[in-house]
């Protein structure tokens, strides 16, 4: 349509350009000094990539969700962190109880097994209230409210689960087979790691064959390309739009129990607020509404998020580098939001959808 | 019975029983059940319970009244006793559930995983303990838990009975009774404040003794109270008619030299009160030195009638503990002031009585003469704008230390409130890192004014400082701004938010630990001096932030019906038509960042002058998060508003411990429910909110009311 005439100088888009560049430069020069420094070898890089990867797809798990609601409503569900987090929460005590009597000793696969349908179940649950109370009244609201309403109900999960559950870390009880190390070519990689990642993929590609083959899958499609056809077309709108917060939920319920398997602090009522905010930013990095690119964008963020602090920020002598970690995602979102809004794999997003 | 209604009544039951078992095991029903509203009879816990089993069979009742079949609007009749079947319905499956959670409490432990539900729970719930006799006498069923179960389903009943009955009543009998049950709790509530603030030796201590006893109202206390309420609410409309007529006789009756110079002794001698209140060396906690008509502590409610007499009647002031020396003179301009001002009221009272006397011999003859009314309009505004000041600058001094700290705090939100208004308010940029522009602000601040070696070293005063500490947010807000301007609504929120973290994330880490000083943050921060007053303690720093905040309204409302801020609201409606229509929307959007940014930043500098010293746990997503939250109670874009939210969101928590852990529960529950039920919030400012409940005017409703106005205009032509 219009082309932005070269001629028009605009302090912004020199400011921009001067971020760009600065950020490429800056980026370089970390990367190449920590290389040069040798700080870290081979067989280290593959251990910090993997942990990236495992990290990235419990993000990517959470970001679909955000996707499949973005992609449909166009609207960001700021609460889905907390759906991820009642998850992994409920799932504790499951996990707690299953660990007590005895059964997680002998069937820790089924228990894992038990340990998903829990969280994936409170998940869904949560999801759904949550569309039905907060989220369809204020369908056809202006766009600030459905998102205040969010954030709302975002604060109102965290307490409330505090509040069920109490407050304080809680640690999952370990598992056996999960607790060892692969040494491959040098490089040591734990497990649970590699379970995380496995089942993550296994999930994401059943969500694909579900999105893509089946007659729901399509129905989903249809109505996030236009809500009102598809209603003509004969497909029940607000059942869609359940079945997607639902699909959502169940993701994050899996991402949940994942995240709690291998992350040795534990979980608490505030663990969904992070990781909910950077499976954002892996959602809009991939392309919002994308469903691989919410994949692909959720990998490659944690990927850089494991690797960034050593690689760029150690190599610009920046002390601590690793507490910046959470800063690292954030700076990515807003990088990607200003250089390239429609994210790695997403079309240009119209200015409606945008 | 209607088959529709009774369906109704058992999904309002359902509500009522998950509303009430959320309560308990979310742990808010035990928390509150420590605190005492009316002391013995019941606490905190039990009125929650209580309001909720109102409330479902008051929805019930409403719910059923507005339930009709479109159709049939003409056969629509008013509900009848006989409805509030349903009411009682819906009440007792809520008793049912609490009933069900009671038996579970007794024979299973399930507090591993729900910690809330533990023993004390239950004994909450049997209703038993902490009861007097009397009123135990009138819960029937004895002791134990059946007694206790059935109790508690009659109780669901009996409530969802007087819920229902509640909404049949008509709103002059419902709404006096609401307020008095309304004032108890408030009251009981705020037992602790009373305590500080009457239990002074004098009449004020008698006055406490009647309404509280123990940590909580008394029985003839919470009886006094409802009575007191329910007959002012009920008169309360006659009030503006007296106050009106109260005018209209003084204006009427005194001559113009006598008002004036009553209104000039009245307002010199405040003045001087004021001086000598902040002019005296209050350390925390303060200990006064003796002001005319104050021996000792802090001028207090209870002393006040006794203050203005003493005051008059024992001239001289004491210039003991380290007052300046200036002070035997404006102790003696005190004492000169308030005397020529008793005078002139006792000879205004003469005077009145004079006239009254004359009146009364020449009755029939001549009524009350009525000031021409725009006299009188003028009139009550300037006696209610003197009464309105008034308070302002005497309520630290009236009400203590304690509620004058919560008075400054909840200064500091309204101060926020009003910047966050600009961004999110005027110009619809939904700003969720505002707590960056806060601690850009305080930590600026702190750097350039400390004492503290370790870091900074500007050492500058905190005047000295301000210029440079607005000016640095304002830049921080351009920074924040310029790399999300291409973004909107959504995203926007989610970047500011990140930049929030980002904030404290790099406040917190050892990388600037050099010049931020890490988690331990800087210390030593001065208190703030102006002339020779020091502005410690908050009775003092109350009036610092009453100034902030009257100059970020005065901002607010200069820029709101300026160019700067049309252009805002167009940007706000549709920013691409306001570009079309020649909105620089970068330049706007620029300058709302830093517009919110510098008031934001006046907040953030008095908050590190008041706590001496700033740690990165104090930026919190949390604090933007409840500047957003009473800018949406309040009503977004009204000033009213944002003090009201301020109070209801920052002030009550502050003054209620219980609260705490409970707060971001409460605001993130009103942010939805106001989201859904009022979007324009509690006190929605004139003409907006329009935007909010998405009933933008419509074309048609444009010519139509063009139409409108040009009959109207055409009618009075001819």
């Amino acid at each position: 349509m219009f082309r932005n005439a070269p001629e028009r100088f605009s302090w912004v888009a020199l400011l921009l350009w001067a971020l760009r560049v600065g950020v490429v430069i800056l980026i370089v020069w970390g990367a190449s000094a920590t290389i040069a420094s040798g700080r870290y070898s081979a067989s280290n890089w593959i251990s910090l990539i993997v942990a990236g990867l495992a990290q990235g797809s419990v993000y990517a798990l959470i970001a679909l969700g955000y996707s499949l609601v973005y992609g449909i409503l166009l609207m960001i569900n700021f609460a889905h962190g907390e759906v991820f987090m009642a998850g992994a929460f409920t799932a504790y005590f499951a996990a707690r109880a299953l660990a007590n009597s005895g059964y997680l000793e002998k069937h820790p696969l089924l228990t894992i097994g038990a340990l998903l349908l829990v969280a994936m179940t409170t998940s869904t649950i949560i999801a759904v209230l949550l569309e039905r109370i907060a989220y369809r009244p204020l369908r056809n609201a202006p766009r600030l409210v459905p998102l205040i309403t969010a954030i709302g109900a975002s604060f109102f999960l965290q307490y409330t689960f505090r509040g069920l559950y109490g407050s304080g870390f809680k640690a999952y009880p370990a598992f056996e087979i999960l607790r060892g190390r692969w040494v491959i070519g040098g490089a040591s990689i734990q497990i649970v790691q590699v379970v995380v990642l496995v089942s993550a993929l296994l999930l994401m590609a059943a969500l694909f064959w579900f999105v893509e083959r089946t007659k729901t899958g399509k129905s989903m499609r249809a109505v996030s390309e236009d809500k009102e056809i598809a209603a003509l077309m004969g497909i029940d709108v607000n059942r869609v739009i359940f079945i997607t917060f639902a699909i959502g939920g169940l993701l994050a319920g899996a991402a949940g129990v994942l995240r709690g398997l291998y992350q040795p602090q534990g979980i608490s009522a505030f663990m969904g607020f992070i990781p909910g905010l950077k499976a954002f930013t892996a959602a809009v990095l991939g392309g919002i509404g994308n469903i691989p690119g919410a994949m692909l964008g959720g990998i490659f963020l944690g990927v850089v998020e494991s690797i960034g602090p050593n690689l760029v920020l150690e190599g610009l002598g920046i002390p601590g580098a690793n507490q910046l970690r959470d800063a690292i995602a954030i700076v990515m979102l807003v990088l990607v939001l200003i250089f390239r809004p429609q994210g790695i794999l997403g079309e240009k997003l119209s200015e409606e959808k945008a | 019975m209607d088959n529709t209604k009774l369906k109704l009544g058992l999904r309002m039951g359902f509500f009522g029983a998950i509303v009430a078992l959320y309560l308990c095991l979310v742990g808010l029903i035990e928390t509150f059940g420590e605190r005492d509203i009316i002391t013995g009879v019941i606490s905190l816990g039990h009125i929650l319970l209580l309001l909720a089993g109102l409330m479902i069979g008051y929805l019930t009742m409403r719910q059923v009244d507005q339930h009709i079949n479109p159709l049939h609007e003409a056969e629509r009749k008013a509900p009848g006793l006989g409805d509030t079947a349903h009411s009682i319905m819906a009440g007792i499956i809520t008793g049912l559930a609490l009933g069900l959670l009671m038996l579970v409490l007794d024979r299973l432990n399930i507090r591993d995983v729900l910690v809330s539900a533990s023993p004390k729970l239950l004994e909450l719930l049997l209703l038993e303990n902490g009861i007097t006799p009397a009123v135990l006498s009138l819960l029937p069923f004895g002791q134990g838990l059946a007694a206790g179960v059935l109790r508690i389903v009659v109780l669901g009943a009996v409530l969802g009975l007087a819920g229902g009955a509640l909404y049949l009543l008509p709103a002059s009998v419902r709404r006096p009774l609401i307020f008095g049950i309304g004032m108890v709790a408030l009251l009981g509530l705020l037992s602790d404040l009373m305590r500080i603030a009457l239990d002074q030796p004098g009449w004020s201590e008698s006055f406490y003794k009647l309404l509280y006893t123990g940590r909580g109202l008394s029985s003839q206390g919470a009886g006094i109270t409802v009575v007191a309420t329910a007959a002012i609410t009920a008169f309360w409309s006659y009030i503006p008619d007296f106050y009106a007529r109260v005018i209209s006789i003084l204006t009427a009756w005194l001559p113009p030299w006598l008002r004036t110079t009553l209104a000039a002794l009245l307002s010199i001698s405040l003045l001087l009160r004021l001086a000598w209140f902040l002019g005296i060396e209050t350390a925390y906690p303060p200990t006064l030195p003796a002001c005319p008509g104050v021996t000792t502590g802090d001028i207090n409610l209870a002393q006040c009638p006794g203050l203005i007499l003493e005051g008059f009647t024992a001239p001289q002031g004491s210039t003991e503990g380290g007052l300046t020396s200036s002070a035997p003179i404006v102790s003696a301009a005190i004492t000169l002031a308030e005397s020529l001002m008793f005078l002139g009221i006792a000879a205004s009272i003469v005077l009145l009585l004079l006239r009254a006397v004359q009146q009364a011999s020449r009755a029939g003859k001549q009524q009350w003469p009525a000031p021409p009314p725009e006299t009188l309009e003028r009139a009550k505004r300037v006696v209610a704008l003197y009464l309105g000041v008034a308070a302002l600058l005497f309520v630290p001094g009236v009400v203590g230390v304690y509620p004058s700290e919560v008075l400054v705090m909840v200064g500091l939100y309204v101060v926020m409130g009003l910047g966050i208004n600009i961004v999110v308010g005027m110009a619809g940029l939904l700003d969720l890192g505002y707590v960056a522009f806060f601690a850009v602000g305080a930590y600026s601040t702190a750097l350039l004014t400390t004492v503290d070696a370790s870091v900074g070293g500007a050492q500058m005063s905190f005047w000295g400082a301000l210029p440079l500490v607005v000016a640095i947010t304002a830049i921080a807000g351009l920074m924040v701004g310029a790399p999300v301007l291409r973004m909107r609504g959504d995203y926007l929120a989610i970047v500011t938010l990140g930049f929030g973290e980002i904030a404290r994330i790099l406040a917190l880490s050892d990388w600037f630990k050099p010049w931020l000083g890490g988690a331990q943050g800087i210390i030593k921060i001065p208190d703030i001096h102006l002339g020779g007053i020091e502005f410690v303690g908050p009775q003092k720093l109350y009036y610092l932030i009453l100034v902030s905040c009257l100059i970020a309204y005065f901002i607010t409302a200069r820029l709101k019906g300026s160019r700067v801020g049309r252009a805002w609201g167009a940007m706000r409606e549709d920013e691409q038509v306001a570009d079309v229509m020649g909105v620089n929307t970068t330049a706007y959007k620029l300058l709302a960042f830093a517009m919110g940014a510098l008031i934001a930043s006046v907040s953030g500098a008095i908050f590190a002058a008041k706590l001496g010293t700033i740690y990165p746990h104090s930026f919190k997503v949390e604090v933007s998060i409840t500047a957003l939250g009473l800018l949406i109670v309040g009503g977004i874009g009204s000033l009213p508003g944002v003090v009201v939210g301020a109070f209801a969101l920052v002030g009550l928590p502050e003054l209620l411990r219980e609260f705490s852990e409970y707060r971001m529960l409460i605001y993130g529950a009103a942010m939805v429910i106001m989201m859904l039920v009022r979007p324009q919030g509690l006190l929605p400012s004139a003409g907006r909110g329009r935007e909010l409940q998405g009933e933008e005017l419509g074309q048609d409703d444009w010519m139509r009311m063009a139409a409108e106005a040009e009959a109207a205009g055409s009618d009075s032509a001819a």
